[in-house]
């Protein structure tokens, strides 16, 4: 009798198969899942104000998978009870700023020409316009930023509730 | 030390660290937590191996009994029947070789009932992939049934084919 080594070969081959496609679709499944939790949006990590140029500098993490184009920034200045500067806003100032992707670039802004110093309590929105390569559309991301007590650094939470009232101001307009 | 012992050792320590990555790997999985998919897979892998138990187990034991000398095969064959859920009194006359292919006969509606359930698996996967019926976004989930539903038919396959080469070489060669 002929020995079965086509059958056991086929066999083995069958099993290679299975585990194969099992494992690859699990794998697949977490991946997918992986990239669906992926925010589609540029996130602003840390901003810092810069005196010696007098602006400001975010520190912008791109955690998708394609380059993003930083392409203008508009910003709102509030001024706070320590300074003579009166409020102003800047539309459209020009960027040009490539965010590669998984990476954490600084985007800098520079405020207002002949604008004074920020003091304490001075506020500055700024809202930083960016393009995805294989869209149209123009994105926006905003970020507050508001001159510390120690005058060189932004507190995480102040910024956060910046942005909070902002939100709220908008409900309310709503 | 000879070729075989050679082999048994390489066979055995690839099983120790095989079992060694699965258990690991059964572990961390047990601590992450679940996608669906994953278990969905865990379930059509559970509930389909507790369909093919009685199958996987009766050709390995029947294997068990068609690689037996000829000596032993007397006194093998009421064990066999014990086995195999026939009845004494009307086996008694029966050789070893006719008792297992009588055993084989009465696993074959099992079989079946097994294979077409693993069919409408693999339609149902068939049928949501390529969108026919229209409910695509439980795909995953079918494509998972499918894959966890194979590993135990795939063990059926198997151990029946090889099963069914012993029988008949017993049955040839005696």
């Amino acid at each position: 009798m002929r020995r079965p080594h086509f059958l056991l070969l086929l066999l083995l081959l069958l099993g290679l198969a299975v585990g194969w496609g099992s494992g690859s679709f699990l794998t697949r499944a977490r991946v997918i899942r992986m990239v669906e939790n992926v925010p589609a949006s540029p996130i602003v990590l840390s901003t810092t104000y810069d005196t010696a140029t007098n602006s400001l500098g975010f520190a912008v993490l791109n955690p998708g998978l394609v380059p993003l184009r930083m392409e203008s920034a508009d910003f709102i200045f509030t001024p706070g009870t320590h300074t003579q500067e009166p409020a102003y806003v800047v539309n459209r100032l020009p960027l040009q700023t490539e965010l590669p992707p998984q990476a954490v670039t600084t985007v800098i802004v520079p405020l207002k020409e002949g604008a004074a110093l920020l003091q304490e309590g001075d506020v500055v929105l700024t809202t930083l316009a960016y393009t995805h390569p294989l869209a149209d559309a123009l994105y926006t991301v905003i970020a507050a930023y508001t001159q510390g007590a120690s005058g060189e650094n932004a507190t995480p939470p102040q910024t956060e509730s910046a942005v909070d009232t902002l939100v709220q101001q908008s409900q309310q307009n709503q | 030390m000879n070729a075989q012992k050679w082999i048994w050792w390489i066979v055995f320590l690839t099983t120790v660290i095989a079992t060694g990555f699965i258990l690991t790997g059964m572990v961390v999985w047990a601590l992450l937590p679940k996608i669906p998919e994953e278990v969905v897979f865990v379930l059509g892998l559970v509930m389909f191996y507790l369909f093919a138990h009685r199958l996987i187990f009766g050709y390995g034991a029947m294997m068990d009994f068609a690689t037996l000398s000829e000596a032993q095969q007397g006194e093998a064959r009421e064990r066999a029947t014990e086995r195999s859920g026939l009845w004494w009194e009307m086996v008694r006359e029966w050789t070893l070789a006719a008792i297992l292919w009588e055993w084989a006969a009465r696993l074959d509606p099992y079989k079946y009932a097994y294979y077409m359930m693993y069919f409408f698996t693999v339609l149902l996967y068939v049928i949501t992939e390529l969108n026919l019926l229209g409910f695509f976004a439980w795909r995953p989930l079918f494509e998972a049934l499918f894959w966890g539903a194979s590993i135990p038919t795939l063990f059926v396959l198997a151990y029946d084919t090889v099963a069914r080469w012993y029988l008949r070489r017993l049955v040839l060669e005696g």
